[in-house]
């Protein structure tokens, strides 16, 4: 799916759910959906974890 | 010297040789937000009565800590026992906690007095605060931690606390030329502060100059030492590319002049690429702060949906439609990312670009762009601004230096190196209006 393509279903997505207040939230919408598109094809290895907490200890 | 316009340290050298009491310095930062918060719109709740039982009470306690006496600035997400605390939102307006945050607590049992609230943009996000910029009245001081900034910057108080997300300590730091920083991720607490986004909020405060700065995080590290500057120049890594491309033009020009100032001073400046990877950071970082702010308000937001300003309601439903393995995927995009940057600032003492895209904007409705301060929000690295001098319109240009993870007490070394070559007038700034 192009990006395009993307933001455009993203756009329809949030139109069944929200009405007209997904046209208010629009910037917003192509926006974020622009960079999970971005995001979601850039490829990596399985071997890739997630970051979900920055521990890096507690002494400067 | 009337006492607001000392430093944190020239204050606290005053308050330890009791050439001034808490109650004198309270006083004066009291008498100086009545006259200059009619323009600048930096509080949301002051208590003077209360504040000055806490002065009554420094004054007559043995110090032990640098901050001890000391009026605190503290943004309106962290909590505040029996102090309203709104997070600049019509929802929380009348919301008085029972328990203080962890810095909050942390500097009452240094000694220190919560002066008051400070001006936040909603939920510490994007609608903005009333508080305006101290060089110029018409232009926004930045945010989220808008009162913050603008408070420092007038001499309203020596150091107040913000939090950055994106940009919120740095730019408006930046904006209102004073010093902010931002430490590594999670090094200061972030019990009782209302999140904005987990994995990137951070705790940071802002002075007037390096040796408070400086002072103030062995203060709340519990690891206070005599502050000093390094002889030897620095050797620093100049970030250009990204940063360029998205300048303003006299904000690059201003850099050039600060990067050629230092050189002439003997700093060691060597060009740096950025690795292929950063060019991700924008889109990495704004799915997953979008994910974490949409999770953060799904409950909230169904019951009082009427209650949000529109940015926000607008964000988190963009965060809302994104799939569960995007936020992932991002967070896994994060881990190159860190990986490459720290790689890259390893080989030097820290790497440097400017603090924001451009000088504060006109008008308040937009706090400015935090697009040169997400990726150290993103990564986790330590930040630190400095006034780097004025841009043509007036308004303050800032030096951001960036360092490696716990990096900070050597960033805000070479940071004093820099901003003793510098130079910049740190004292409190009169509100002007043209």
């Amino acid at each position: 799916m192009s990006a395009e393509e993307y933001i455009k279903s993203a756009a329809e997505t949030a139109r069944t759910l929200w009405g007209k207040e997904a046209e208010k939230a629009r910037p917003h919408i192509e926006a974020t959906a622009k960079s999970t598109h971005k995001v979601s094809t850039t490829l990596l290895t399985p071997e890739q974890e997630p970051v979900t907490r920055l521990r890096y200890g507690d002494t400067p | 010297m009337k006492p607001y316009m000392m430093s944190l340290t020239e204050a606290a050298k005053a308050l330890k040789t009791k050439e001034i009491t808490s109650i004198d310095y309270t006083d004066s930062l009291l008498e100086r937000i009545q006259k200059t918060e009619p323009q600048i719109h930096a509080w949301v709740t002051i208590e003077p009565e209360k504040t000055r039982r806490a002065a009554v009470k420094a004054t007559e306690t043995k110090p032990h800590s640098i901050i001890h006496g000391v009026p605190i600035g503290v943004k309106d997400i962290y909590s505040t026992a029996g102090t309203r605390t709104t997070m600049g939102s019509p929802i929380y307006r009348n919301h008085i906690p029972d328990k203080d945050a962890a810095m909050v607590q942390k500097i009452k049992e240094k000694g220190a007095i919560v002066l008051g609230k400070t001006e936040t943009t909603e939920f510490a996000l994007h609608d903005p605060a009333p508080t305006t910029n101290p060089w110029n009245t018409r232009h926004t001081p930045g945010g989220s931690s808008s009162g913050s900034a603008a408070a420092v910057a007038t001499g309203m108080c020596p150091v107040a606390f913000g939090s950055q997300t994106g940009g919120s300590v740095i730019r408006p730091a930046s904006y209102c030329g004073i010093v902010g920083v931002k430490p590594t991720y999670d090094l200061l607490s972030r019990e009782g502060v209302y999140p904005l986004a987990w994995s990137l909020d951070h705790i940071g405060y802002m002075t007037r100059t390096v040796e408070d700065a400086h002072y103030m995080l062995t203060a709340l590290t519990d690891k206070e030492k005599q502050w000093s500057i390094p002889e030897k120049p620095p050797r620093i890594g100049v970030l250009r590319g990204y940063f360029k491309e998205n300048a303003q033009e006299t904000v690059w020009e201003g850099y050039e002049e600060t990067i050629t100032k230092l050189w002439g001073e003997g700093a060691e400046m060597i060009e740096v690429d950025l690795p292929e990877s950063f060019k991700l950071v924008p889109d990495v970082h704004r799915v997953i702060m979008a994910v974490e702010v949409a999770a953060v308000h799904e409950d909230q937001i169904r019951t009082r949906k009427d209650e949000y300003g529109e940015y926000i309601r607008g964000f988190i439903m963009s965060g809302l439609l994104v799939p569960a393995t995007a936020y992932l995927r991002a967070q896994r995009l994060r881990g190159t990312i860190i990986e490459d940057m720290k790689k890259l600032i390893d080989q030097y003492d820290c790497v440097v670009c400017p603090s924001t895209t451009d000088t504060a904007p006109e008008g308040l409705e937009w706090t400015g762009s935090p697009a040169f301060n997400a990726p150290w929000s993103l990564t986790g690295f330590p930040s630190i601004t400095i006034p780097s001098g004025l841009a043509p319109n007036g308004l303050p240009l800032g030096l951001q230096l960036v360092g490696t993870p716990l990096s900070e007490c050597k960033l805000l070394e070479i940071a004093g190196w820099c901003f003793e070559k510098i130079g910049f007038d740190t004292r409190p700034k009169d509100p002007y209006t043209p």
